[in-house]
């Protein structure tokens, strides 16, 4: 199988996320507030204050994400795309070890001095429920083992060979409608001076042993 | 008299890909249904249920009678799991009249399916 190149683009679409829903809710919040301070204005009472308590939380919350996305779309921006590029894909057997190349493609200059990488594999349950109407998932990590990790030590670089080892006393991965057990590879870049990045990369753990 | 039936597994084991052997014995089937036997999993705990019946087989019509089957687990699984949000149980089961609904179970069998290669 030919090799595959995973990119964590999280988080942009983060940000993208946070920006666009954070200017709905927080633009709705506060066009509200503008129409109850005008009617406020016209007619004051003491209940318009805690009438205006719900649209000033959806403004609030929604600058908060606003600002949280900008953050995100910068830190993309500064740090750089995370790649992780396994050699006959995703797809891993119980048992089996395979060295992955990790590199962080553009980025700042600043963000590409010194780095140190670490790598975890990491498992998660997941569950769904419906509650009312509403559908509620639940996720809770249930193991992590630490993954040997040798940086490139090239200069303005940012890239390490991964050894991901899969135990052979693991669950594998498991999809179902409401429940499912994921996988992944998490890859932190720490360089002083620049926010701490991790690349998560989701793989999928065959339910089969390596011979 | 609602008809009765057992089922007993060669192996309470079987692996992804393999098969479960066993043999199912029935009897007080009057009206002559159809008796199968199924392969299904259940989740149990926190999330809503996912249930599969993935194989099934029929072994007779017969008002009593008793046969053997053989039913196939899939490559990819899932098996059982013990976990800490969730649980995936798997059974072969009697139905009478044979359906792949959890509707006129009549004997059950647990069974535990591990990865391939698990038993090597």
């Amino acid at each position: 199988m030919a090799e595959v190149v995973v990119a964590d683009r999280s988080r942009r679409s983060r940000g993208w996320l946070g920006i666009v829903l954070g200017g709905v809710f927080g633009g709705f919040g506060t066009i509200f507030l503008v129409l109850l301070a005008a009617a406020a204005s016209a007619a004051p009472t003491p209940w318009f204050l805690v009438v205006a308590v719900v649209p000033l939380v959806f403004t609030v919350g929604g600058a908060v994400a606003v600002v949280a996305g900008i953050r995100n779309l910068w830190l993309s921006r500064v740090l750089g795309v995370p790649t992780l590029v396994l050699p006959n894909g995703t797809a891993l057997s119980l048992g089996e070890t395979v060295t992955a190349r990790f590199h962080r493609a553009g980025g700042s200059r600043r963000a590409r001095q010194a780095p140190r990488l670490t790598a975890d594999l990491v498992c998660k349950e997941h569950v769904t429920y419906r509650q009312g109407t509403d559908d509620h998932t639940v996720t809770r990590e249930v193991r992590r083992r630490e993954l040997a990790v040798r940086d490139d030590q090239l200069p303005d670089s940012v890239s390490g060979q991964v050894t991901v080892a899969v135990p052979a006393d693991v669950p594998p991965s498991m999809s179902l409608r409401h429940n499912g057990i994921a996988w992944s590879v998490e890859v932190r870049v720490e360089v002083p001076g620049v926010p701490v990045d991790t690349g998560t990369f989701a793989v999928v753990v065959l339910p089969q042993v390596s011979r | 008299m609602s008809a009765q039936a057992s089922v007993v597994l060669d192996h309470h084991l079987a692996e992804c890909g393999g098969a479960v052997v066993g043999a199912v014995r029935w009897s007080g089937n009057d009206r002559r249904r159809r008796v199968g036997v199924v392969l299904r999993y259940r989740t149990e705990g926190r999330g809503d249920v996912d249930s599969d019946v993935v194989a099934a087989v029929e072994v007779g019509d017969t008002e009593s009678g008793e046969g053997r089957f053989r039913l196939d687990v899939p490559p990819l699984g899932p098996v059982t799991y013990n976990g800490e949000l969730l649980r995936l149980l798997w059974v072969v089961a009697v139905q009478i009249p044979a359906h792949r609904s959890f509707l006129g179970t009549a004997a059950e069998a647990d069974l535990t399916v591990v990865p391939r290669g698990w038993l090597r």
